[in-house]
C-alpha cells in the first residue's frame, strides 16, 4: 500500500518560495507556521517550466549567493565545516531541501550514488505519468461511445510500444537534466557516490573501486529514500515477475498480468495495462481493494476502474510463491487465504508486476556510527524530522526526511519535510503539518484526497468530542466536466460543523489531482470553509465542483472565522 | 434479486434493513443492494413478514435469484425457514439464475448439474480451468458455464474469443462497443445461428444511412422477438359484443377502474375455467400449469415496449386491479419495474384499440402459452335475434381517455340495428393449446364481457 511518489510533483511551473508567502500566513502562531501550499520542483532551466518562474529562480539565486558570502564571512561556524548542509540522497526530497537550503543561503552539497532525481523522476512518478497521459489518450480513442457522444469520429487507435516506452524514458531524462542543472546552476554541489556517516556531522563518500573522501557539514539530511518492497518466496526476474522499475520501461505489454497489490501503484499500472489491452487480476492482502481510500471514494473508484474494465481480482489472500515463465510454462502464483493461512488457489498468467509497496533503502548509511539503529529499516525520527538514536535521544544536526524515515511516503511530502529542516537549522522552528499534504493517484478519472478518511474523522470525533459533518457534490452537475463528457465524480468534504474546519476532501473524478490543492492549501493555511466559499471561481471551470462543495457544507452560524483551527498533525 | 440497472447481472446486498421476523408494510424499505451503478435501496411490495433471509449481508446473488422470503401469515414462517435453509445450501456458484417469479418466495430452478470433466481434452490428468479476467466477466454476462468451454489460448486458458464463440456470438473486433453486442441464448445453438448469422449477409447499408444501438430494452424486446419464431402458433378470432361491458365502465369509472383492469379481469375470469390457456410449454415435451393467473399487458413506452404484470388477476377485485396498473404504469414510466413485474406473465394482452386498428394478431412472448390482441369497435350491422339490425360504435380505449359516442346510442333500436363489436384475436402455441381450447376459451371470454356484473363480484 505505502507506495511512494507516485504524484505531481514532477509538474513544473508553480514556483512558489516558501519565504515569499510566509508573511501572509501570519494568522497561526508563529512557530507552527504552515506552508502556503506545496512547494513543487523549481526547474529552473527546464523547458517545461514557464519563463515567469525561470525569472523568479534567476534572481533569487543571485540574491542567495550573496547571502551565503556573508554568512560566511559573519565568522560563525562554517570555518570549520566544509558545509553548512550536506544532504544524502539526491531525489525529490533531497533537492527540495537542496534548493531551499541554497536559498536560505547555506552552503549546500548532495551526495549521490546512482542517478540524480531518485525513484520519483527515474524510477516512479515521472515515467509513470508518461504512461498514464498514453492510457488516457487510448482510453478516449477507443471509447467509441464516448467519441460519438461529441461527434468525433475516430477509426481504430492503435500504438507502439516502443514509442510509448521512449516517450516516458525521454520524460525521465528530460526531468532528470532539469534537475541536475538546477542545483548546479545554485551553485550545489553534487558529490557522487554511496554516502556513508562516520561520525557527528562527518559523511564519507567515494566510487567503488575509488578512495573515499571525508567531508563536514554543520548539518546532515538522510533522503535516500526507497526501493520497492518484494515480498519473501516471490522471484523477481526483471522479464515476467517484475516491479514498478521494469514496469515503467514497459518492455512488453503481456495479454494478461496479475498485479499483487491494490494501492496506487497497482492501480495505476491496471489502468495503463488495461487501456494497452492487458487483462489484469489483483492480488490484494487485505479484504478490500483500494484499502487507503475513503470507503465511498473507493467504491465509486471500483464501479469505474475495476468492474467495467477486463479486471478481477483476489481479495484476502497473499501471493506467497510466484515463478517467472520458464521451460514453456506461464507465471505461477501462489495464494494463501490472508487469515487461515491456507492454500487458495493458483493462478496461471503471463505476468506478473509486484506493488506490494516499498522499503526504505537506509543500508550502508553508517547509522551504526551515531548510534541510531532502523526500525524495519526506518530511520526513527521526531516531528521536526530529527533522527532519534537507540537511547532515545536526538543525534544533534542529523535529520531524516521523505520514504527513508516512513512518515508519508510521497516525493512532495519528502520535499516539504526538507525545507521544514532547512527553517529549522536556519533559526526558524518549524512543523510540518502532514495532514495538509494531499496525495493522488493519476488512474482516468483521477483519485486525490487531503487529510483524514471519514472514519478517520469519525473516530478522532468521538475522542475528542465534536460533531462530523459530510458535504458530497458530483461532477455531473460541472459544466465543465459535462462539456468534455466526464461526468463521472464525486467530492467529499469531512468536516467540523461547529468550527467550519476542513478535516478532508476527497475527490474522484476528472482532474482530481489537480483541483485538490483548493483544499490542501485551505488545510494549511487554517482557512475555514465560512470563509472560502466567498472565494470566487472561474465559470465554468472543474474548480467549481470545490466551490459547490464548500457551499454546501453547514457550518453553525455561530463558528467563527478566527480562533485557532486544531493543532497542526505532524504524524 | 431485483434488476435495478439494464446492464444488471447480479447484485451484492449491502445490508439487511429489516431482519428475521420483522413485520413488513408495502413500499418499506427492507435491503440496501449494490448493483454495477449504485447502492439502492429495495423496498418491498407486498405486506408480510420477512421469515428469511436467503442471501447474507455482503453475499452475491444473480438477478432474479431469491434474496428473502416474505411470509404471508406467521403461520408460515417456519415453512419459509425450512425452505430457506434448503435453497442456501443447495444454492451453487455455478447454479443458473433461478427464473423470476411472481414474489419473492420463488422456488429456483435445481442447480444445473456441472458437467463432469469426463472428457479427456488434457492428459496431464486432473487440471483446473483458467480463464481470463474478460473471458469470466463475458462468461457471467452471456451466461456461459466456462467448465463446458475448452480453451484455446496460451497454456490451454479460456479466452475471451472462446467465450465469445461458445455463446454463438461473432468474434467482436477489439473495438466494437459493447452495447452493440446481441444476446443470444447459448443453450439453443442449433437455433441462434439463423439469427447470429443473418447480419453477415446482409447487403452494405444504404449510403447515407444511420445505425442506432439498440438500446436494452429494445434489445431485449429484439431477442424475445427471434426467439418466438422456435414455436409453432396459431391464431383465432372471436367478435365480441361490449354494450354491457360499456355501460359497466362508465358506471364504475369513476371509482378509478380502467378499461384495462376491466378486460385483464375478464380475461383472468376465463383463463380460471380454461388453465390450458394459461399453460406454457417450457421444454417441449409437457405442460406447464401455472397456479397463478398473472396477466401481463402491452404497453408501449420510451421507445420501447415493456409488459407489466397485473399478478393473480383473477383474485384481485377490479377496483385494486385498476389501483395496480396504475402504480405499474407510472412505474414503467419511470424505469423502476422490478423483474417480477413485467416477466412473470402466463397471458399476455395487447390492445391498439385506440389507435382505430380494427383487428391484429399479436407475436407469442416466450414462456406463455397465449397472447389476446384486442382491436377497436366498429360500428357493426348486425341481425338481433328478432330480426332487427343494430350499429355498435364503441371504442375500447385503454387508459388513454378519447372520447366516445354516448352509450346511450345503443338504446336507440332501428329497424336496422347498430350495435358494438371488437375483434378479438387470440395466438397461442399449438403444441399445448387447440383450437378447440382456444375457440372454447373465448367464447367464455366473450360471454362474461356481455355479462359483466361477475367481474365486480
Amino acid at each position: 500500500m505505502h507506495s511512494i511518489c507516485f504524484q505531481a510533483t514532477g509538474v513544473p511551473g508553480s514556483n512558489y518560495i516558501f519565504d515569499s508567502c510566509s508573511p501572509a500566513l501570519a494568522i497561526s502562531k508563529p512557530i507552527n507556521l504552515r506552508f502556503c501550499g506545496l512547494r513543487k520542483e523549481a526547474f529552473g532551466f527546464s523547458g517545461l517550466t514557464h519563463s515567469s518562474s525561470g525569472r523568479v529562480r534567476f534572481s533569487s539565486r543571485g540574491h542567495s549567493k550573496k547571502v551565503s558570502a556573508s554568512a560566511e564571512s559573519n565568522g560563525s561556524p562554517p570555518k570549520s565545516f566544509d558545509y553548512d548542509l550536506i544532504i544524502i540522497g539526491a531525489g525529490v526530497g533531497g533537492h527540495g531541501a537542496a534548493l531551499h537550503a541554497v536559498e536560505k543561503g547555506l552552503k549546500t552539497a548532495i551526495i549521490e550514488g546512482d542517478v540524480v532525481g531518485g525513484t520519483c523522476v527515474n524510477r516512479g512518478c515521472v515515467p509513470s505519468k508518461a504512461l498514464l497521459a498514453v492510457s488516457g489518450k487510448m482510453r478516449e480513442l477507443q471509447s467509441e461511445h464516448h467519441m460519438k457522444a461529441l461527434g468525433l469520429q475516430v477509426s481504430a487507435a492503435g500504438y507502439d510500444r516502443q514509442g510509448v516506452a521512449d516517450h516516458a524514458n525521454n520524460l525521465a531524462l528530460k526531468i532528470r537534466s532539469n534537475l541536475t542543472n538546477s542545483m548546479k546552476a545554485l551553485g550545489v554541489d553534487i558529490l557522487t557516490g554511496v554516502g556513508t556517516i562516520v561520525g557527528p556531522q562527518k559523511v564519507k563518500y567515494g566510487k567503488v573501486g575509488f578512495p573515499d573522501n571525508i567531508v563536514t557539514a554543520k548539518n546532515i539530511i538522510i533522503a535516500t529514500g526507497s526501493v520497492p518492497f518484494v515480498p519473501k518466496g516471490i522471484e523477481v526476474d526483471g522479464k515476467t515477475v517484475i516491479t514498478s522499475d521494469h514496469a515503467l520501461k514497459l518492455e512488453s505489454v503481456p495479454d494478461w498480468i496479475a498485479i499483487v497489490g491494490s494501492g496506487y501503484i497497482g492501480l495505476e499500472f491496471s489502468d495503463v495495462y488495461t487501456a494497452l489491452g492487458s487483462e489484469v487480476t489483483f492480488i490484494e492482502a487485505l479484504d478490500q481493494l483500494m484499502p487507503g481510500f475513503d470507503p465511498e471514494i473507493g467504491k465509486l473508484a471500483q464501479r469505474v476502474l475495476i468492474n467495467p474494465r477486463k479486471i478481477d481480482y483476489h481479495t484476502g489472500v497473499f501471493a506467497t510463491k510466484i515463478t517467472p515463465a520458464k521451460d514453456g510454462k506461464p507465471v505461477i502464483i501462489e495464494l494463501i487465504d490472508a487469515k487461515t493461512k491456507e492454500p487458495k488457489d493458483t493462478l496461471e498468467v503471463d505476468s506478473a508486476l509486484i506493488a506490494t509497496g516499498r522499503a526504505p533503502f537506509t543500508n550502508g548509511l553508517g547509522l551504526e556510527n551515531v548510534n541510531v539503529v532502523t526500525q524495519r529499516g526506518f530511520v526513527p525520527v521526531d516531528e521536526r524530522m530529527r533522527v532519534i538514536d537507540t537511547n532515545g535521544n536526538l543525534v544533534p544536526h542529523l535529520y531524516c526526511i521523505g520514504d527513508a524515515n516512513g512518515k508519508m511516503m510521497l516525493a512532495h511530502a519528502a520535499s516539504a519535510q526538507g525545507i521544514s529542516v532547512v527553517e529549522q537549522v536556519t533559526g526558524r522552528d518549524h512543523v510540518l503539518n502532514h495532514l495538509s499534504i494531499p496525495a493522488a493517484c493519476f488512474t482516468h478519472p483521477e483519485i486525490s484526497m487531503v487529510g483524514l478518511t471519514e472514519p478517520q474523522a469519525r473516530e478522532k470525533a468521538q475522542k475528542e468530542g465534536f460533531e462530523v459533518g459530510v458535504a458530497k457534490t458530483s461532477f455531473k452537475a460541472n459544466t465543465k466536466a459535462l462539456a468534455e463528457n466526464e461526468g463521472e465524480g464525486l467530492a467529499k468534504l469531512i468536516y467540523r460543523p461547529d468550527s467550519g474546519e476542513i478535516l478532508g476532501v476527497h475527490i474522484f473524478g476528472l482532474h482530481a489531482a489537480d483541483l485538490i490543492h483548493e483544499a490542501s492549501n485551505a488545510i494549511a493555511l487554517g482557512t475555514r470553509i465560512q470563509d472560502i466559499k466567498f472565494a470566487v471561481h472561474a465559470h465554468p471551470t472543474l474548480s467549481e465542483v470545490l466551490d459547490e462543495l464548500f457551499k454546501s457544507a453547514k457550518v453553525k452560524a455561530a463558528a467563527s472565522s478566527h480562533g485557532p483551527v486544531s493543532e497542526p498533525v505532524a504524524v | 434479486m431485483p434488476a435495478l440497472s439494464s446492464t444488471m447481472i447480479e447484485g451484492k446486498i449491502v445490508s439487511w434493513v429489516k431482519s428475521e421476523g420483522d413485520v413488513l408494510s408495502k413500499g418499506e424499505s427492507v435491503v440496501v443492494v449494490e448493483s454495477d451503478k449504485a447502492d439502492m435501496d429495495v423496498e418491498t411490495f407486498y405486506d408480510g413478514i420477512l421469515a428469511a433471509i436467503v442471501v447474507g449481508e455482503g453475499e452475491t446473488a444473480p438477478v432474479g435469484a431469491a434474496i428473502g422470503i416474505l411470509a404471508e401469515t406467521e403461520d408460515e414462517i417456519a415453512e419459509a425457514k425450512a425452505k430457506a435453509a434448503s435453497k442456501s445450501g443447495a444454492s451453487t456458484p455455478s447454479a443458473p439464475p433461478p427464473a423470476p417469479a411472481p414474489a419473492a418466495a420463488a422456488t429456483p430452478a435445481p442447480p444445473k448439474s456441472t458437467p463432469a470433466p469426463a472428457a479427456p481434452t488434457v492428459a496431464e490428468g486432473p487440471r483446473k480451468t483458467v480463464a481470463t479476467p474478460y473471458a469470466k466477466k463475458l462468461a457471467k454476462q452471456h451466461k456461459v458455464d466456462i467448465e463446458s468451454v475448452v480453451g484455446t489460448g496460451p497454456y490451454g486458458r479460456i479466452t475471451p474469443e472462446d467465450i465469445e464463440a461458445a455463446a454463438g456470438l461473432s468474434p467482436s473486433k477489439k473495438n466494437v462497443g459493447l452495447a452493440v453486442v446481441v444476446e443470444t441464448k447459448p443453450a439453443a445453438p442449433a437455433k441462434a445461428p439463423a439469427a447470429s448469422a443473418a447480419p453477415s449477409s446482409l447487403p452494405p447499408p444504404v449510403p447515407g444511412s444511420t445505425v442506432v444501438p439498440f438500446t436494452a430494452m429494445q434489445a431485449a424486446v429484439s431477442k424475445n422477438m427471434v426467439e418466438s419464431l422456435s414455436v409453432p402458433t396459431f391464431r383465432v378470432g372471436y367478435p365480441v359484443t361490449t354494450d354491457a361491458l360499456d355501460a359497466l365502465y362508465e358506471k364504475v369509472k369513476p371509482k378509478g377502474v380502467t378499461m384495462t383492469a376491466l378486460l385483464a379481469k375478464a380475461a383472468a375470469m376465463a383463463l380460471a375455467q380454461h388453465p390450458v390457456v394459461n399453460s406454457s410449454c417450457k421444454d417441449g415435451k409437457s405442460f406447464t400449469y401455472n397456479s397463478n393467473i398473472n396477466i401481463a399487458v402491452a404497453v408501449a413506452i420510451n421507445g420501447g415496449l415493456i409488459t407489466p404484470v397485473l399478478q393473480d388477476a383473477d383474485k384481485l377485485d377490479l377496483y385494486l386491479l385498476s389501483q395496480k396498473w396504475k402504480e405499474l404504469v407510472e412505474k414503467a414510466r419511470a424505469k423502476q419495474l422490478q423483474p417480477q413485474e413485467y416477466n412473470s406473465g402466463t397471458f399476455t394482452l395487447s390492445n391498439l384499440g385506440m389507435f382505430g386498428v380494427d383487428r391484429f394478431d399479436a407475436i407469442l412472448p416466450p414462456g406463455q402459452g397465449a397472447i389476446m390482441a384486442v382491436g377497436a369497435s366498429k360500428p357493426t350491422v348486425v341481425a338481433d335475434a328478432d330480426g332487427f339490425f343494430s350499429v355498435k360504435n364503441k371504442m375500447l380505449g385503454i387508459a388513454f381517455g378519447r372520447k366516445r359516442f354516448p352509450p346511450t346510442m345503443a338504446s336507440f333500436r332501428y329497424p336496422v340495428h347498430i350495435t358494438y363489436l371488437i375483434m378479438v384475436n387470440v395466438t397461442a402455441d399449438h403444441r399445448i393449446i387447440y383450437g378447440a381450447d382456444l375457440a372454447a376459451f373465448l367464447q367464455t371470454f366473450s360471454k362474461i364481457v356481455e355479462n359483466p356484473e361477475s367481474l365486480t363480484l
